[in-house]
Formats: C-alpha cells, sequence, structure tokens
C-alpha cells in the first residue's frame, strides 16, 4: 500500500502533494489497477493532516477517474496512468540519474543542477498547470 | 468518514463575543462561525484572547456581553452541552497525585459517553505509566494524558488550548495524528489554539485569527489562501490598490512597496508582481499590523515567486 | 462522583481514621479502669453529692489524659483546615477546576456531593470523638459536677458535632471565595477560633434566661443542688437592693457586724440582718438543651456557609 509523505514547508498544497504521490506511484508501477488506498482515517493518523485534505485529494483522483470509492471497502485504483509504461519511466530515471552524475563531475552544486532544471522546464510548465 | 464536512452546520457560533476581567478588556466584540466537521486553528499573539475565546466556548467563563451558540446551545451547566464539550486547558490540569489510570476511571464515571479502552490504549501506545502519579509524568506525558482525556469523552466539539506547547516534535506530530485520526471518524470538531502555525497548518481546514483582542480572519483555510495575494509595485505609493482590495500590511521602501492584499482576483497594474502568499505569512501579516513598520513584512520579503 | 471523591479524599479520610483508632487505644483502656476505680471509691461513701473529695485522690494519676480530652476541642478546627478549606481551594489554586467542571457534572453536584461527604465525615468523626471522650468522662462528670465548664461542654455531647461540621463548612466556604489554599487555612483558623470563643463566652450563657436564687447571705445550703452554671452573682442589702462593692467600707453594714468585718462569721451576722445573696444561673438539666441549641446554632452557620460556597463555585469566572 502506498504510504504518503506531506511537506508543509514545500508551498504545494497537501491535497495536491497527495494527488502527485499517487500519480508517480502509478507512473512508476508502485500503485496497479486493483490497489487500494489508505483510508482516509489510515493517512491523517500517519501523516497528521487534516482528513478533509485526504478527501479532497482522493475526490481529484476520482473525477480523474483512476480511483473509484466502493461504500464500506475503501478506494480502488481503477485505472493506469495513460502515457509511457514503467520500463520507459526506469530509463528516464536511468539517463537523468548519469547526466546528474555528470553535472556533478562538471562541478555544478544542487543549486546549479536545480537551476538548470527549471530553465529546462519552465516553457513545457507555463503551458500546462502553473 | 466526513461525509459533506462543508458549512451546512455551525458547531460554533459567537456573535459580539466580549469578555471584560475588571478594567481590562480580554476580548473585543469577536464574532466567529466553525462550521461542523473541521479542524479550525485558533492562533493569534499573546494577549489576543485565544484562552478566553475557549473558556468561554466551554463554559468555564461568562461573556461579558455578545452571543455564543456551542452545537446549538448556549454554554451552561447542562448535561447535554457538558456530555459534548471537551476542554483541554492550557498546562494541563491534572490531580497530581492520581495516576493517569486513576483519571481515566473517574472520567467513566462522571461521562455518559467514555471509551476506557480507548483510552488505556492509546497511552500505553506512547509508553505512558499508567500505574504512576500524574505528578511524576514529564510534560509532555501529561500533555497526552489530558488528549487522552480528553478524547475518551467522545466529545463533539474539542477544545484545545496551546496542547503542543509541552511536546516535542515527534510527540506533536502524533498527537496531531490522533486528532485528525478521530476527526476522521466524523461527528467531531476541534478548535486547537497555539503560536505554531506552521505545525496547525498540517492539520487545520479552517482557521480563526484573533489579534488586538478582535477576529481577524475565520474562514476556510484553501479560502484564505486563495483570496490573500502578496504584490510588489515600484515607486513608494499605494494609491494604485483597486477598489475592492484590502491591504492587510504594506512595508514601502524607496523603490518598491510590498503589500499584503485581501481578495486575489482583482488586478493590478501590469508593472506590479502578484504572488501568491503561504498562510503562515498571511497570518504574520495580520498579527504585525499594529508592529513598528520596519519588522513588518520582513518574512514576506521573500515569498514564493 | 463519589468515586472521585473517595479517590481524591480517602488519604485525608484514612488518616483521620489512624487518628481516632489512636485515640481509642487510649481511651478504652484508661476509661474502662477509671470506671471501676470510681465505682470501687464512690462504694465506700455512700452518693455522690457527699463525697466531694473522692476526685482528688482518684484523678491525681489523669492529668495528661484530662489535657488529652482538652485537645479534643481543636480536632474541628484541624478538620476546617485539612478537609474543608482545600476542597475548593485546592482545585482552584492547580486549575484542575478546568479539569472536573468541563465532565459531565455540574458545578453544583460536583461542590454538593464533595461537601456532602466532607460534612458527614466530620459528623461521624466528630460523634466518634464526642462518644469517647463523653463516655470516659462519666465518672469525672459524676464527680465534679461541672459539665457546663469549658473543656467539658465543648468536649462532650453534642457539640463536638456542631463544632466538626462548622469548621469543615466554614473551610469550604472560605476556601471557596479565597480560591487559594494558604490564605484559606489562615481564614479558616483565624475565623473558626473567633467564633468559638464568642459563643463560647459571650452567646453560650443566655441561651436561657438564666434561674435566679436568693438565699441568707452566709447560709451553707447553696440552693441549687448538684452541677450547676453560676452566671452571676451578687449581693442585696437589708432593703433588697444589689450591694455594689464600690461602698465596701464599714459604714454601709449593720453596726452589729462592723466589728466582724474580714473575719468568717461576717457573711452569716449579714445574714442574720437580711442581706440575701443573689445567684442568677443555669441548672443541670439545661445541659442537653444547651448542647441543642448551641449545636443548631453551628449547623445554621454551617449551612450559611455552605451556601456561600455555593454561590462562590456557581459565579466562578475562569
Amino acid at each position: 500500500m502506498i504510504a504518503f509523505v506531506v511537506d508543509s514547508q514545500s508551498g504545494v498544497p497537501p491535497y495536491l502533494q497527495l494527488v502527485q504521490q499517487v500519480r508517480q506511484a502509478l507512473r512508476l508501477g508502485r500503485l496497479r489497477v486493483g490497489d487500494q488506498l489508505p483510508t482516509v482515517k489510515e493517512v491523517v493518523a500517519r501523516v497528521a493532516i487534516n482528513p478533509n485534505t485526504v478527501l479532497k485529494a482522493y475526490r481529484e483522483l476520482e473525477r480523474d477517474q483512476l480511483v473509484q470509492g466502493r461504500p464500506g471497502q475503501g478506494t480502488f485504483v481503477v485505472q493506469g496512468l495513460s502515457g509511457p509504461g514503467p520500463d520507459v519511466f526506469r530509463e528516464l530515471a536511468h539517463d537523468l540519474a548519469s547526466w546528474v552524475q555528470r553535472a556533478r563531475a562538471a562541478g555544478l552544486d544542487d543549486e546549479g543542477i536545480q537551476g538548470l532544471m527549471d530553465g529546462a522546464m519552465r516553457p513545457a510548465d507555463q503551458a500546462g498547470v502553473a | 468518514m466526513t461525509g459533506g464536512s462543508s458549512a451546512q452546520t455551525a458547531a460554533v457560533e459567537a456573535v459580539g463575543l466580549t469578555k471584560s476581567f475588571k478594567s481590562t478588556v480580554a476580548l473585543r466584540d469577536c464574532t466567529i462561525t466553525v462550521p461542523e466537521g473541521r479542524i479550525c486553528a485558533l492562533v493569534g499573539p499573546n494577549g489576543s484572547g485565544k484562552t478566553t475565546l475557549l473558556r468561554c466556548l466551554a463554559g468555564l467563563a461568562r461573556p461579558s456581553a455578545g452571543v455564543v451558540n456551542v452545537l446549538g446551545h448556549a454554554p451552561g451547566q447542562d448535561h447535554e452541552f457538558l456530555a459534548n464539550v471537551s476542554f483541554l486547558a492550557q498546562d494541563v490540569p491534572l490531580w497530581k497525585r492520581l495516576t493517569a489510570k486513576d483519571h481515566i476511571a473517574i472520567g467513566a464515571r462522571l461521562n455518559p459517553r467514555w471509551d476506557t479502552t480507548g483510552a488505556r490504549h492509546r497511552l500505553a501506545q506512547l509508553e505512558i505509566p499508567a500505574d504512576k502519579p500524574v505528578g511524576t509524568l514529564s510534560g509532555g506525558q501529561r500533555a497526552q494524558v489530558g488528549l487522552a482525556l480528553a478524547l475518551a469523552k467522545k466529545p463533539k466539539l474539542l477544545l484545545l488550548d496551546e496542547p503542543l506547547a509541552a511536546l516535542d516534535p515527534l510527540a506533536r506530530r502524533h498527537f496531531l495524528g490522533v486528532l485528525a485520526e478521530d476527526v476522521s471518524e466524523g461527528g467531531l470538531t476541534v478548535l486547537i489554539s497555539s503560536h505554531l502555525i506552521t505545525e496547525l497548518h498540517r492539520v487545520s481546514d479552517y482557521l480563526v485569527l484573533l489579534a488586538a483582542s478582535r477576529t481577524q480572519l475565520c474562514a476556510d483555510v484553501d479560502d484564505i489562501i486563495g483570496s490573500h495575494r502578496l504584490v510588489k509595485c515600484p515607486g513608494g505609493g499605494g494609491e494604485r490598490v483597486p477598489a475592492g482590495v484590502k491591504v492587510v500590511n504594506s512595508f514601502r521602501s524607496a523603490r518598491e512597496t510590498t503589500m499584503l492584499v485581501r481578495a486575489g482576483a482583482a488586478s493590478f497594474e501590469p508593472e506590479c508582481e502578484v504572488h501568491s502568499v503561504g498562510l503562515e505569512e498571511i497570518v504574520l501579516g495580520y498579527m504585525s499590523q499594529g508592529a513598528p513598520a520596519d519588522l513588518r513584512l520582513l518574512h514576506a520579503q521573500g515569498g514564493e515567486g | 462522583m463519589n468515586y472521585l471523591v473517595w479517590r481524591q479524599h480517602r488519604n485525608q479520610l484514612g488518616f483521620a481514621a489512624l487518628g481516632l483508632a489512636l485515640l481509642a487505644v487510649i481511651l478504652v483502656p484508661t476509661g474502662v479502669h477509671l470506671a471501676s476505680a470510681y465505682s470501687a471509691a464512690i462504694k465506700g461513701c455512700g452518693s455522690p453529692g457527699t463525697c466531694t473529695d473522692v476526685g482528688t485522690g482518684l484523678f491525681a494519676n489523669y492529668g495528661l489524659l484530662f489535657d488529652l480530652i482538652g485537645l479534643t476541642a481543636v480536632v474541628p478546627a484541624l478538620f476546617g483546615l485539612f478537609w474543608g478549606a482545600p476542597l475548593v481551594a485546592a482545585e482552584i489554586e492547580a486549575g484542575t477546576q478546568l479539569l472536573v467542571w468541563t465532565q459531565t457534572v455540574t458545578r453544583r453536584r460536583w461542590l454538593a456531593v464533595k461537601t456532602a461527604w466532607m460534612l458527614a465525615a466530620a459528623a461521624v468523626w466528630g460523634a466518634a470523638i464526642s462518644l469517647l471522650v463523653t463516655w470516659w468522662s462519666g465518672p469525672v462528670n459524676a464527680v465534679d459536677q461541672s459539665r457546663f465548664s469549658l473543656g467539658h461542654f465543648d468536649t462532650q455531647g453534642l457539640v463536638p458535632v456542631g463544632y466538626a461540621v462548622f469548621a469543615v463548612a466554614l473551610g469550604i466556604g472560605v476556601g471557596a471565595i479565597a480560591r487559594r489554599v494558604l490564605p484559606a487555612l489562615a481564614m479558616t483558623l483565624g475565623v473558626f477560633t473567633a467564633v468559638r470563643f464568642a459563643i463560647d463566652y459571650v452567646l453560650r450563657p443566655h441561651y436561657l434566661a438564666p434561674r435566679t436564687a436568693v438565699f441568707p447571705l452566709g447560709s451553707q445550703s447553696a440552693p441549687p443542688s448538684g452541677s450547676y452554671w453560676p452566671i452571676n452573682s451578687s449581693i442585696l442589702d437589708a432593703s433588697g437592693n444589689v450591694f455594689d462593692k464600690v461602698h465596701l467600707v464599714a459604714a454601709s453594714f449593720p453596726a452589729a457586724c462592723r466589728s466582724l468585718l474580714g473575719s468568717a462569721p461576717f457573711d452569716r451576722c449579714l445574714g442574720s440582718h437580711g442581706w440575701k445573696a443573689l445567684v442568677e444561673f443555669q441548672p443541670a438539666n439545661r445541659f442537653w438543651t444547651f448542647q441543642a441549641i448551641e449545636t443548631a446554632i453551628y449547623l445554621a452557620l454551617a449551612a450559611v456557609l455552605v451556601l456561600v460556597a455555593f454561590v462562590a463555585v456557581e459565579r466562578h469566572d475562569a
């Protein structure tokens, strides 16, 4: 079962952090169709966030038709994310890791790397949700 | 689950609540509404009346003026009200010579609904000795005993006065987790006062801000965040504020004016930068309203871009 | 609520029980011994009234115990200090009223149950001590015939119950107003002592109008036989006027007696010239009436103080 983490300093609203974590888990294949999400009670007890935040995240995921709440049973994954499969992801992650390694070797610190990443992502970001 | 926890019914309603002790006014003309099923953070600087407000809601203090309505009742000496409201006072008063077990056993005899097993289980989980006089426990342990008792009562409204102060970060997280868990089971509304806005922000979805003995904010946290913006405009003038926008706080230097404003949808002049702003900055912005100008918005200078 | 009272106050009650047991251990054997010694002693001398010196030999070794008996008059004050004063004040001082007043129990009921238990305990302990002391003092009462005197009247019969109940109620009332233990203790002790003295010396002699007895001066038969409580005595001259001692000069007296002034037969001489002694007194058979009246006074005061405590607690604004 997926274990959520919420970083209250990140600036990203907590409900969105939960949504992103579910999506990411779906992308990476850590969550599959049929898997159950933790109950609201379990989530709030573990990460100490407001129950309505969890409900809001689950509603959002339901609206995207990724999960479905079944009364009395819980919330289940009903659909994976369209897009590249887990294999592609693993490959991309691998590429990125080696790129980061090269950047470090070239003398870049974390801030420099982050700057490059942000720069490379900006156009895509503005076209997206922001 | 909380099944449609939005603003239909109010767990707590106060209109024009004023409380004065002899010559000092502890709370002035406070008007708030907290819907059922929420975890409401009650924040404000020292002496802003948080404790007084909570005690008025708990029926411990009588308002000097105004109306208080808690779960549809005026707080008073009747069983229904007393059974439905739990209050955990600051500094967690307990009978020092009695054990946690004694306290639980006493609670079981004084309250119609009482979760003895739950309370014992909770303390066992935290490895708090239930057989030692509570006077020998640490401040954090006593706070946990206090919370266990407050929850064991199975209240519909839980009023917590600075419960986090005595707890270490890990215990705080656990405490808030327990709280959120109980709220997620439905039928419970929590008002929790604290200085620690960041900690509370995690669990609370409603916020009441008192400052200078008055209510400054009382709304859903998402609405608060959605309606506030940090605006930086070149030049020292604040005159370019569009109609309908309330400037909460502003800081002027020769080149730039930084303002925390309410009503975010309004459009500012193009040369102004408009940033979204976090809850903590908003709260601090309101709290520093009366503070010297150079202290204002210092925290907000680096608001997210 | 009863459970709460038990958990909170069982130590206090335990100490009181221990004290009572200790007192019983001392008084029961000595009392049995005293009673048998007394019955042996009066066998030799007929009726109690005629052998007044029985006591001297009989009670010679009991000095310390008489002191102890006298000290039991202080016990109610201790109840007031240890049971009464902290009852509300200690809760408010520790802030635990915030805990208990937010349970599903009204303040009124909380105070009612606690007060009822403490007053009942005070009454029971007061009664037990009084019973012990009254029984132990049987021979002393018979010999000394001074049940109205201080140290007798206020350690026997009903009044110890009244004192104990009053002291606890006083402590509760004062504590509810003072809200702090130390001032409550000081005020309880002060007020209790003041009230006891005022009632002992000012009020008690006048519960009922005293009887008066007039008899020839110097006659042996002081009219009230047995135990009585003289309140006032004066001398009436031949014409029935109260003789003021200011006029204690030879010229004030009948010529026949002047030469006897300062000697024993002087009084008898005055008596034979129509001078009389007037004694105002409370007769022995009023002992229980007086006990009942005094107890009622203390219980009434206690009721007022309990009422004060209720008002203070109901009005308390935390």
